[in-house]
């Protein structure tokens, strides 16, 4: 599965933020650790403040604070702002030949594989993705 | 040394053992059997039962995992009607039964309790080559009465069991849960489980 690139920078923002909800962040201080740029990034946390997963704080040492609850927005949560999860159909091919018996078939197959990565993004919060990343530094 | 610098290694001391106590599988009384003997053979705050006047530190727990009895039979029966909608009646019964006397060093059915009342469960079991798969230790259900979430009592009765687990020399643990319980699938990832190299498939029979 490939996640668009706003998606991506989202995950990586409320990552960032959640994992100190006391500490107010940048758009460049973010993007600078994950280099990207500080421009896209900027329209990905006005979308997910529009959510009320983050906060923008005015002023000096102003930026971005996390305010939703880790343990309980998932990836799918996030991804969901952006891009549509198991829409089914779709792509290059679009929906050719759906109607057959074929195309009914091969929808089933791709309506299970899309409830399976619904239901998988839908399980991973963001504190259990802090673990994996913890985990993953430790390998490190 | 000035006897209050020894009361305070040994009460620092007695925190550290009040903490180790609580290590889930004990009753209270099983718990503070170390802390007792600590106390009786130093006799740093007195002699012999001192340690009755001493206030205990306070902990995060209070509810305490413990094997199920058959006085809890009815509570967990209850519980998981609660939660599930269906009244398993029979089956936990039964599972009870066989767990209790059928490969016990191999079969675990664990309760939390608190204040005197069961507000949670777990069951689960060592299962070997089953689909070809080596042994490992598998849930079969979790259970928390939705009063007392956000509080541990999940995460200590997997702890319990996973601990139950590697004592008998399993290093994997295995569950099978609906994709759509979102909220025990949470549980789980949040415990590091992951998908595992085996898929459930099914087929209407009907």
């Amino acid at each position: 599965m490939k996640l668009q690139t706003a998606s991506r920078l989202a995950i990586y923002a409320v990552l960032e933020l959640s994992a100190d909800p006391e500490r107010q962040l940048s758009a460049a201080e973010i993007g600078d650790k994950f280099d990207i740029s500080t421009h896209h990034l900027s329209k990905v946390l006005h979308t997910l403040g529009r959510a009320g997963l983050v906060r923008s704080v005015r002023g000096a040492g102003g930026g971005y604070v996390f305010c939703g609850n880790a343990k309980r927005t998932t990836l799918l949560n996030v991804i969901e702002l952006f891009e549509t999860v198991g829409g089914g159909g779709g792509g290059d091919g679009g929906n050719a030949g759906a109607a057959t018996a074929e195309g009914a078939a091969l929808e089933t197959v791709l309506r299970e594989i899309d409830e399976l990565t619904r239901a998988t993004l839908n399980s991973v919060t963001l504190s259990t993705l802090h673990m994996l990343a913890a985990g993953a530094e430790k390998d490190n | 040394m000035p006897l209050c610098r020894i009361a305070y290694v040994d009460h620092t001391l007695v925190k550290c053992l009040w903490r180790a106590a609580t290590c889930p599988g004990l009753t209270v009384y099983e718990k503070m059997v170390p802390v007792y003997q600590y106390l009786d053979s130093h006799s740093v705050f007195g002699g012999k039962d001192c340690w009755r006047s001493m206030e205990m530190p306070e902990t995060d727990a209070n509810f305490v995992i413990r094997p199920a009895e058959q006085r809890d039979v009815a509570d967990v029966i209850a519980l998981d009607e609660r939660i599930t909608g269906i009244s398993k009646r029979e089956y936990l019964h039964d599972l009870f039964e066989r767990y209790r006397t059928r490969k016990p060093d191999q079969r675990f059915f664990y309760v939390a309790e608190a204040a005197g009342r069961v507000v949670g469960f777990v069951v689960g079991e060592i299962r070997a080559w089953e689909f070809g798969s080596e042994p490992c230790g598998w849930v079969f259900a979790i259970s928390v009465d939705p009063d007392e979430r956000e509080e541990s009592v999940g995460s200590a009765l997997l702890d319990e069991i996973c601990g139950r687990f590697r004592q008998a020399g399993v290093t994997r643990l295995r569950t099978m849960i609906s994709r759509n319980n979102h909220l025990l699938m949470s549980f789980f990832r949040s415990h590091g489980l992951m998908a595992g190299p085996y898929l459930q498939l099914e087929k209407d029979l009907t």
